[in-house]
C-alpha cells in the first residue's frame, strides 16, 4: 500500500490510531478461524465516530478495502483481510457513553467488552443478555456484527434482539446516526438489517442495547447422563413440554474430560458420557415450578444424578465449565475448529451422532459443547494447521457437517457468523435469487464493495447483480 | 369502468377483483390466488407502469404515512394455510393471506401460542400483520413482533421470489432482510410467506382489574405492578369512562406462577376485581380491539411517559376536545382516540395540534384513524437523519428500482 495512504490515516487518528510495523500488524492477520491468515497492510484504531468517518472518507477517495475487527474473538474469519487493505479495529473505542437506568438502556461505544457492560451496569440491578463463551473478551461492536448469542439467548434472544439504536458510518465516510431510542423503527429496519451484516455494510461506532431487570432468583441445576443420546432427548421434551428454562446447554464426554483435566475444572463427573448444564431465570416461584417440572423429564431420560447449584459460587463453577471449554480443548491441540450449524430441535440426537460420526470416520478428535435448546451444535474439531493432511480432513468434515445438517432443515451458522469459513456454504442454503436480493440490498450500503470484501456473500452472486440493469430503469419480469 | 380495472379483470378474472379507498380515494383492489397470479399482476404493473399497493386486509393501509399515487391493491389473502407447523420446535411457517386467528389455533391446539395477539384476528393476515410491523397488546411479555419472524419468502417488483431467513429458532445465516420487510408496509415487496417462532402455551389466564378516579393513580399502580418480580402479558390504563380509569393486568403462563403474581399484584393494588378464563380473555380482547380505534399512537421511552401527556392534556384544552386513551407504561406508547371526528377543519387542526405536540414531547407519533389532510402534512419520518433517509432511498431503489411498490416512506405524499 502506497506510504502516503498510511501518512493521511495518522494525520486523522494520530500515532496511537496506527499501525504500520509488521510487528503491530501480525497480530491483526486472522481472528479465531486459525487456518486462514493475511496480515493487513495498515492496522487502523480510530477513538471516535468522527475519526472513524475521516478515515472512511479519505479510503473511499482511494478505493481501498476496509476490514471491521472486535476483539479477534470470531470463529468464522469474519475479520481477516483476505483481500488485504486497512483493518480498521475498533479497541481504543472503549468508552460506556450512558446508563439510563430510568429507561433501561445503554449507550457504548463499539470496542466495549460485553462483559464490561454487565458489570457496568450491575449495580443497578440490570444486566446485558447475549452471552457469548467469549464475552470476557469480545466486544458489543462485534457482537452486532455477528449477530452473537451464547448459552442465555434461548430465553434471551441474540443481540439483534437487544440493539435499539446504532450509530455507523458507511463506506464512504458518511455518519448514520440512529441511536435515539424508539419503540419501533422508524421508517425501514436499518438496525435490524445492519445487525448481523458481518461488517459488509459500514463500521458500527456506537451502540445501544437494552438492558434486562437481573432476576429475582437463578437456578442451576446438572444433569448426568450415561449416554449423550439421552441428554439430547431430555432437551427435545423440555422444549416439547413448552417449559422456559434460560439455558439448556450440553456438553459431552470428551470436553468433560479436558475440561476438568484443566484449571477450569467444575466438578463434572469425569464418567459420564454427557451432562446438561440448565439454568432458569425468574420468581422463587417460578424458578421452583420450572425446575421441579424439568427432573422427572431428565429422569425419565436416564439422567443419574442431579445436582443443584445451592450457592452463587457453585453455580458460578458450573459455569466456568461450560465457559471454559474452548480455552480447556487447547490442551489436547493447538487449533480448534467450531462448526456452529443449527437444526430443528426435534432431531439433536440424530444430528448430534451424525456430526460425531463424520469426524470420527476421518480420524478426527471432536468434542460436543453446544447450546442444546437453541438446536445450536458446536461440533470442536481438535486440529494442529501446520498438518495439512488433518487440515484437509477438518474443512471436509465441516463441509459434511453443514450438508447433513442443511438436508435436515438447519442453516449454516447460529452465531458465528458466515465470514469465510461458511462463504461455499451460502449457495447451498439459499438460490441464486436470495444472494442476489442480498447483493442488491448490500449495494445500497456500499455499491463498490470495499466493506469486508470476500465475506458472507459469494463474489459470484454479487458479480450477477452487477449484470442487472441500472438502477430506476424497469426490469423484466421473470416468469 | 376504469382501464386499471378492466385489465386486471382480464388477468385474474372478474370476480378475483374488488374495491377500496384510502382517504375517500377508490382504487381497484386484486385478489391474487396463487404466486402466479401475484407475478402476473406485478408484470402488469410494470408494463403499465402503474404503482401497487400490497394489502393483507387493509385495516392499516390508512395508517401512516400515505401511499403515493397507487393504481391498485394487491391482496393476497387467497394464498392462505399453514405450510409448516412444528410442535416441538415451536415454529409456524404460513402463508401470507393466513388469518391471525386461523393460525392462533393451530398454535393452540399443540400447546403454543402465537404472538403477536392483535387487533382483529379474524380478518388481519400474517402478511399485512408483518408488513404494517404491527406487535399486539401481549407485546409486553413476548417483545415486539420483528423479534419473532424467523423467515420469510417475498416477490420483488421485478418478479423475484427470495427468501431469507428460515424456520429455525436461532440462525444468523446470510441478511437477516426479513427483518427489512418488517414494518416495511409493502415499500420494497409482497409477502408470500413467513415463519414465526411460537412460545408455550399458558396453563392459565386472568386479568385484574381496578378502578381509580384520576389518571395518576391508575398510572402510579400501573409503574408499581411494572416494578414486581411478575411478568405480565400486559399492562394497560384506559379512560376516562364516567370519568374513571382502569387498570387491566393480563397475567398468563403456568399455574402456580401465575397464582403467585395474581397475589402479589392484588396486595400492590388493593381493591381490585379478578378475571378468570373466558372472562379474563374477553376483557383481554376488548382491550386489543380497541387499537382499531386509535386516531394516533405515541410512542416514547418510559421516562418520556409523563412529558408526552402533559402535552396532550394541554392540547386537548387548546382544542376544547376530549379523547380516551389506551396507555401501557411498559412499552411506553399511548394510543389516543378522539372523539367526534368528522373531518371539519376544527378536528384536523386538533389532531395536527396533537400530533405535532406529542412529537415535540419527543414522542414517536403514528397517526390511524387521522384524517386525511393531517396525515398528508405529517412527516413521521421527520425524527430520522438526513443520511438514514438517504439509505432508505438507496435500499428502495435497489430493490425496487422501477419504484413500482407505492412508497410511503421515502417519498410520502404532499398535498
Amino acid at each position: 500500500m502506497d506510504a502516503s495512504v498510511a501518512e493521511g490515516l495518522r494525520a486523522i487518528v494520530g500515532d496511537a490510531g496506527l499501525a504500520t510495523s509488521r510487528a503491530r500488524r501480525v497480530p491483526y492477520e486472522c481472528d479465531g478461524l486459525a487456518y486462514a491468515r493475511r496480515v493487513p497492510d495498515v492496522v487502523l484504531l480510530p477513538r471516535t465516530t468522527s475519526e472513524t468517518a475521516r478515515s472512511l472518507a479519505f479510503l473511499h477517495e482511494r478505493g481501498i478495502p476496509i476490514v471491521p475487527r472486535g476483539a479477534g474473538t470470531g470463529l468464522s474469519g469474519g475479520s481477516t483481510p483476505v483481500e488485504g487493505g486497512v483493518l480498521l479495529s475498533t479497541a481504543r473505542m472503549r468508552d460506556v457513553i450512558e446508563i439510563d437506568v430510568l429507561n433501561r438502556f445503554a449507550r457504548v461505544q463499539a470496542g466495549v467488552v460485553n462483559v464490561d457492560l454487565t458489570h457496568a451496569c450491575e449495580h443497578h440491578g440490570l444486566f446485558y443478555a447475549p452471552d457469548p463463551s467469549s464475552q470476557k473478551a469480545c466486544t458489543i461492536g462485534g457482537n452486532v456484527g455477528e449477530n452473537s448469542g451464547g448459552p442465555h439467548c434461548f430465553k434471551h434472544g441474540t443481540t439483534t434482539q437487544h440493539v435499539v439504536g446504532l450509530v455507523f458510518v458507511t463506506a464512504a465516510g458518511e455518519v448514520v446516526d440512529l441511536s435515539r431510542p424508539s419503540v419501533d423503527p422508524v421508517g425501514l429496519d436499518l438496525v435490524g438489517l445492519f445487525v448481523g451484516s458481518e461488517g459488509t455494510l459500514g463500521v458500527a461506532t456506537e451502540i445501544t442495547v437494552r438492558l434486562l431487570p437481573a432476576p429475582p432468583a437463578t437456578g442451576t441445576l446438572l444433569a448426568i447422563f450415561r449416554d449423550l443420546d439421552h441428554a439430547c432427548d431430555s432437551v427435545t421434551d423440555i422444549i416439547a413440554a413448552r417449559l422456559e428454562p434460560s439455558a439448556l446447554e450440553i456438553l459431552d464426554q470428551r470436553t468433560i474430560a479436558v475440561v476438568e483435566a484443566s484449571v477450569l475444572a467444575a466438578g463434572y463427573p469425569k464418567d459420564a458420557a454427557a451432562v446438561l448444564l440448565v439454568d432458569c431465570e425468574g420468581t422463587h416461584v417460578e424458578v421452583e415450578s420450572t425446575m421441579r417440572a424439568i427432573e422427572p423429564i431428565v429422569k425419565r431420560r436416564g439422567a443419574f444424578e442431579l445436582r443443584h447449584a445451592r450457592t452463587v459460587a457453585e453455580r458460578t463453577q458450573l459455569w466456568a465449565g461450560r465457559k471454559g471449554a474452548y480455552g480447556a480443548m487447547g490442551r489436547i491441540a493447538p487449533d480448534l475448529y467450531v462448526s456452529d450449524a443449527v437444526v430443528p430441535r426435534t432431531r439433536l440426537r440424530e444430528l448430534v451422532r451424525a456430526t460425531t460420526e463424520i469426524c470420527e470416520k476421518r480420524g478426527l478428535r471432536v468434542a460436543n459443547v453446544f447450546h442444546a435448546g437453541d438446536g445450536n451444535l458446536h461440533p470442536n474439531i481438535a486440529y494442529d494447521r501446520r498438518d495439512k493432511d488433518e487440515l484437509a480432513r477438518v474443512l471436509d468434515a465441516g463441509d459434511e457437517i453443514l450438508r447433513v445438517c442443511l438436508a435436515a432443515g438447519g442453516s449454516l451458522t447460529g452465531e458465528h457468523g458466515v465470514g469465510i469459513e461458511k462463504i461455499a456454504g451460502m449457495s447451498w442454503q439459499f438460490t441464486r435469487e436470495d444472494l442476489a436480493v442480498m447483493c442488491r440490498a448490500r449495494d445500497a450500503f456500499d455499491p463498490d464493495r470495499r466493506m469486508n470484501p470476500g465475506k458472507l456473500l459469494p463474489v459470484r452472486a454479487c458479480m450477477e447483480t452487477r449484470s442487472r440493469p441500472p438502477r430506476g430503469e424497469a426490469h423484466e419480469v421473470r416468469t | 369502468m376504469s382501464l386499471v380495472r378492466e385489465r386486471l379483470e382480464e388477468e385474474i378474472g372478474v370476480r378475483a377483483v374488488g374495491s377500496f379507498s384510502v382517504d375517500g380515494r377508490s382504487m381497484p383492489l386484486a385478489f391474487a390466488n396463487s404466486e402466479e397470479q401475484v407475478l402476473a399482476l406485478l408484470r402488469l404493473a410494470a408494463h403499465r407502469s402503474w404503482r401497487v399497493v400490497p394489502v393483507g386486509s387493509g385495516t392499516k393501509v390508512a395508517h401512516g404515512p400515505m401511499p403515493e399515487k397507487p393504481r391498485f391493491g394487491l391482496s393476497v389473502r387467497g394464498l392462505s394455510g399453514v405450510t409448516a407447523y412444528e410442535r416441538g420446535d415451536g415454529t409456524i411457517s404460513a402463508r401470507a393471506g393466513s388469518t391471525m386467528a386461523a393460525l392462533a389455533q393451530v398454535a393452540r391446539s399443540g400447546g403454543n401460542h402465537l404472538t403477536p395477539d392483535v387487533a382483529g384476528p379474524q380478518s388481519a393476515t400474517l402478511g399485512g400483520v408483518i408488513g404494517a410491523g404491527s406487535s399486539g397488546i401481549d407485546r409486553l411479555r413476548y417483545g415486539p413482533l420483528r423479534n419473532h419472524v424467523l423467515g420469510m419468502r417475498v416477490v420483488l417488483s421485478d418478479g423475484t421470489v427470495a427468501k431469507s431467513g428460515g424456520r429455525l429458532v436461532k440462525n444468523v445465516t446470510g441478511y437477516d432482510l426479513h427483518r427489512l420487510y418488517t414494518g416495511s408496509r409493502g415499500t420494497l415487496c409482497v409477502i408470500l410467506e413467513a415463519s414465526l417462532r411460537l412460545f408455550p402455551g399458558p396453563e392459565r389466564e386472568l386479568a385484574i382489574t381496578a378502578t381509580y378516579f384520576t389518571r395518576e393513580t391508575a398510572l402510579a399502580n400501573a409503574v408499581a405492578a411494572l416494578a414486581t418480580s411478575a411478568k405480565p402479558t400486559c399492562v394497560c390504563v384506559t379512560g376516562p369512562t364516567n370519568g374513571r380509569w382502569t387498570l387491566t393486568i393480563a397475567l398468563s403462563g403456568r399455574g402456580d406462577v401465575v397464582a403467585w403474581e395474581r397475589d402479589e399484584l392484588q396486595r400492590i393494588l388493593g381493591e381490585s376485581v379478578v378475571l378468570e378464563a373466558d372472562a379474563a380473555r374477553t376483557a383481554i380482547d376488548s382491550l386489543r380491539d380497541r387499537e382499531t380505534d386509535a386516531t394516533l399512537r405515541a410512542s416514547v421511552v418510559p421516562g418520556g411517559m409523563r412529558g408526552v401527556l402533559a402535552a396532550l392534556d394541554a392540547q386537548l384544552a387548546v382544542h376544547r376536545a376530549t379523547a380516551e386513551c389506551v396507555i401501557q407504561p411498559g412499552i411506553a406508547t399511548v394510543d389516543v382516540v378522539l372523539r367526534d371526528l368528522e373531518c371539519l377543519p376544527a378536528d384536523a387542526a386538533c389532531v395536527s395540534g396533537v400530533a405535532r405536540a406529542l412529537s415535540d414531547a419527543d414522542a414517536q407519533v403514528e397517526l390511524r384513524e387521522a384524517p386525511a389532510e393531517v396525515r398528508a402534512g405529517f412527516d413521521p419520518l421527520a425524527v430520522v437523519p438526513k443520511s438514514a433517509r438517504a439509505l432508505m432511498t438507496s435500499l428502495k431503489a435497489s430493490l425496487d428500482p422501477a419504484g413500482r411498490f407505492a412508497d410511503p416512506f421515502t417519498s410520502p405524499v404532499r398535498v
